[in-house]
């Protein structure tokens, strides 16, 4: 009976189960949780066939399901995607069938279709359960980018009243330093909305790409950047943009990954540091703009890491670490590359490598565009 | 005011215009005011005893939550009003921030007179 053959054969089931996910790829299964998981379901398995052949009734699946719903949720965790937790089930039911064959043994047609019921009940469960924990995971991020984005908006709000309360008091005039703590807050203010709509069209997939003016793009950034460069106190350098390179990106997104890249210069730079933006356009087919800030140095091996969401930089904890994973989202998604370079010691690079286009392709592009205006 | 000592009122927060701010106006109010950047410079200056705290919560370093904790078990100025004063308006902020011992909560945005009211009522109690 099949039963006994999962008894007798378990541990050779065990390990042919180990060889095929250790055949898939990446990410692999953490041993243990393989060895949890699995040998859970084949636990649950073998007394389910067990029932049903000793005796006339249907043996229930709860037990089953409530193990597989256990198994899909460690193995979210443990970075799996859906077609990995389908494929962790059929794996199971294959190494019994290859066994079995290979040994010379025989499987009724009751046992194969108690057999597959099991699979198929668990690897619904699994899925379903694994589905709703990457959905509730999805929700819980989105409700604590909302509460940042609401954090944010307060504070900037407040000291923007603040000031008009003072300015209105008549004390002061508007050119001096409350009017530039208005001036620079409802600019930080409008950065954010940019910042959070760049977000929204991002996931929307929203991209509309146009033909933009390098040097036009550049000044944008640089007010912005001007502007939270006399907030931190901290100069900030643009050196001058060739005339006539144009880009065809959305503009938006690239503004915003800039502003992104500029925001981290100034929050990681050391008091005193110096941040440059620059242009260099002296290859014939690339573009490259790269902001350069004094954070001392990047910590051995986590110029990758950066680009991960959620990823924190330093002790300064403000923020989600989503900057740079939505500025690299923002480059890749106008079909360019954005990377890290560690200056030890000094500080670090971040370049935004995109296409140039030809004098040619941008007279092309202004003449479709005036066509159809 | 001549002659008469204004009470001195600690405003703890890591936004510098909000800091510049807070000190215009509660000045203008009647109040003498010292500035804080984060939790730590707040414990020093609350050291020196100011009639009250008027505490932001998330900032860099010893934030407001921990710092509030602390003055409210630190013999010298457990009995120091606190009023927090924050960006995080929901009501589990509000929660922590008042199981970490402080006296009043106001959410940010928040109107000066608000504020200064809240001040007042500190100092009446």
């Amino acid at each position: 009976m099949l039963h006994e053959f999962l008894t007798v054969h378990r541990d050779e089931i065990i390990a042919r189960i180990r060889v095929k996910v250790a055949a898939r790829s990446a990410p692999r299964a953490a041993m243990p949780e393989l060895e949890h998981g699995v040998s859970l379901f084949l636990t649950q398995l073998t007394e389910t066939l067990r029932l049903e052949q000793t005796t006339t009734t249907r043996a229930g699946s709860d037990g089953i399901e409530r193990g597989a719903a256990l198994h899909g949720g460690e193995l979210r965790r443990a970075g799996f995607t859906i077609a990995q937790v389908v494929h962790d089930y059929g794996d199971v039911c294959q190494a019994v069938s290859d066994l079995a064959l290979e040994l010379g043994g025989s499987i009724s047609n009751d046992e194969l279709r108690t057999l597959n019921r099991c699979v198929e009940e668990a690897t619904a469960q699994a899925v379903t359960e694994f589905a709703r924990q990457r959905e509730r995971a999805l929700a819980d991020r989105g409700t604590e980018r909302l509460g940042f984005f609401a954090h944010e908006l307060r504070n900037l709000l407040t000291n923007a009243s603040l000031a008009f309360d003072v300015l209105k008091t008549g004390r002061v005039g508007v050119g001096g330093s409350t009017g530039a703590i208005l001036d620079r807050n409802l600019a930080s203010l409008r950065a954010l909305v940019d910042r959070s709509l760049a977000e929204v069209r991002l996931e929307a997939g929203l991209h509309r790409r146009e033909i933009v003016l390098l040097s036009a793009l550049m000044e944008e950034v640089e007010m912005a950047g001007a502007i939270e460069a006399r907030a931190r106190g901290l100069p900030l350098t643009v050196t001058p943009v060739e005339p006539g390179v144009v880009i065809e990106v959305d503009r938006r997104l690239l503004a915003a990954a800039l502003a992104n890249l500029l925001q981290n210069a100034f929050k990681f730079s050391r008091p005193g540091g110096h941040i440059v933006l620059r242009t260099d356009t002296s290859g014939e087919a690339r573009v490259l703009i790269e902001v350069e800030d004094e954070c001392g140095g990047l910590p051995p091996g986590t110029a990758e890491d950066l680009f991960r969401p959620f990823e924190q930089r330093s002790v300064d904890r403000s923020g989600l670490g989503l900057g740079l994973a939505i500025a690299r989202e923002s480059v890749e998604s106008n079909g360019g590359e954005i990377t890290v370079r560690d200056l030890p010691g000094k500080g670090c690079v971040f370049t935004i490598d995109l296409s140039r286009l030809s004098h040619a392709s941008a007279n092309a592009g202004a003449s479709a565009g005036s066509s159809r205006r | 005011m001549a002659g008469a000592a204004r009470p001195v009122v600690l405003v703890v927060d890591d936004h510098d215009d909000a800091r510049a701010m807070y000190a215009h106006l509660l000045s203008a109010a009647g109040f003498e005011v010292w500035l804080a950047a984060d939790g730590d410079e707040a414990l020093a200056k609350a050291d020196e005893r100011p009639a009250v705290i008027v505490m932001d919560l998330a900032m860099p370093g010893l934030n407001g939550w921990e710092a509030t904790r602390r003055l409210k078990t630190g013999e010298r100025t457990k009995d120091i009003p606190i009023i927090v004063l924050t960006a995080h308006a929901l009501d589990h902020y509000r929660d922590v921030a008042i199981a970490a011992g402080c006296d009043a909560f106001l959410a940010k945005p928040c109107a000066i007179d608000d504020l200064v009211a809240a001040v007042r009522r500190a100092l009446a109690r």
